[in-house]
């Protein structure tokens, strides 16, 4: 089974649910879960809804941006430590699929796990991952 | 939110770290605190914190950790500082030793503060500049006057 999951987190109500999720399958199957945020270039904001539901105008490195996803991860980082899952946390900068590729291969992780509504947006990674994709809707 | 410079204690602020290895520096910097009073049960606060940092790792890379507990044991939300010359290994994911620990000890009920706190101090670190002048700081004040520069 998995043993080291990374977990795309962001802003929506999806990426929660994968939260949940993924604590639960890392207390399954006693694995060990890396949290990325990815933030977008500067000057390259992040999708209107994300920006909306995060209460913030950009999302930018040094920006509030930042510090609201280094708020989210260390929120998911409590959670993981209530429930004895060993956990770690990175904040990226840069386009998000080639970022989650990278960490992919970087700490040979064996599956990656999105929040998602649907499939849209999340094609190609899924087509050049070379671990299993687990979407949760 | 407080600023992070108002959280630092400036008794424990070390330059020269003597432990050269994980555990012995949050000890170090923890009695800083215990001799202060500013936490009442140290067993239960090393406890806390170790748990922690067997859960995972507090090294965020760039040569920064950043110990953290949040229990009962301590009185209000403080931040300790410990520079090592030689470096400490916390089993950071870049795989690099820790030059500069900042290590936070927050009172059970203040989650959200204690939360915004790592949340800043992780961004506020990731700035070079930050970290070059902590590395140059010849004094505990100077080292609360680059933090107040800089939040």
């Amino acid at each position: 089974m998995y043993q080291k999951v990374l977990l795309c987190v962001d802003d929506r109500p999806e990426s929660a649910k994968a939260v949940t999720e993924a604590l639960r399958l890392a207390r399954t199957c006693d694995a060990r879960i890396f949290a990325a945020w990815v933030l977008p270039v500067a000057g390259a904001p992040a999708p209107v809804r994300t920006r909306r539901r995060a209460g913030i105008r950009k999302t930018e490195p040094g920006s509030e941006g930042e510090e609201h996803a280094w708020s989210r991860l260390y929120e998911i980082e409590d959670e993981a430590f209530e429930q004895n899952v060993r956990i770690s946390l990175l904040l990226e900068t840069g386009d998000r699929d080639e970022k989650l590729l990278a960490l992919i291969d970087s700490y040979q992780l064996d599956a990656l796990m999105v929040g998602t509504r649907s499939i849209a947006g999340w094609e190609k990674l899924i087509e050049r991952s070379p671990v299993a994709v687990i979407l949760i809707r | 939110m407080e600023k992070l410079s108002a959280m630092m204690v400036q008794e424990a602020v070390v330059l020269d770290l003597k432990a050269q290895e994980k555990v012995g520096v949050i000890r170090e910097l923890a009695q800083l605190l215990i001799d202060r009073n500013l936490i009442t049960d140290p067993d239960e606060f090393f406890a806390a914190i170790l748990k922690r940092e067997n859960l995972e790792s507090t090294g965020i890379g760039s040569g920064i950790a950043i110990p953290h507990a949040r229990t009962k044991a301590v009185k209000q939300l403080v931040l300790a500082f410990g520079r090592s010359l030689a470096g400490v290994d916390f089993n950071s994911l870049d795989n690099k030793p820790c030059y500069d620990v900042f290590l936070i000890a927050a009172p059970e009920e203040k989650k959200s503060e204690y939360i915004a706190t790592l949340a800043r101090l992780s961004k506020f670190l990731r700035r070079e500049e930050v970290r070059t002048d902590l590395a140059k700081a010849q004094t505990a004040e100077e080292v609360i006057e680059i933090v107040r520069r800089y939040e």
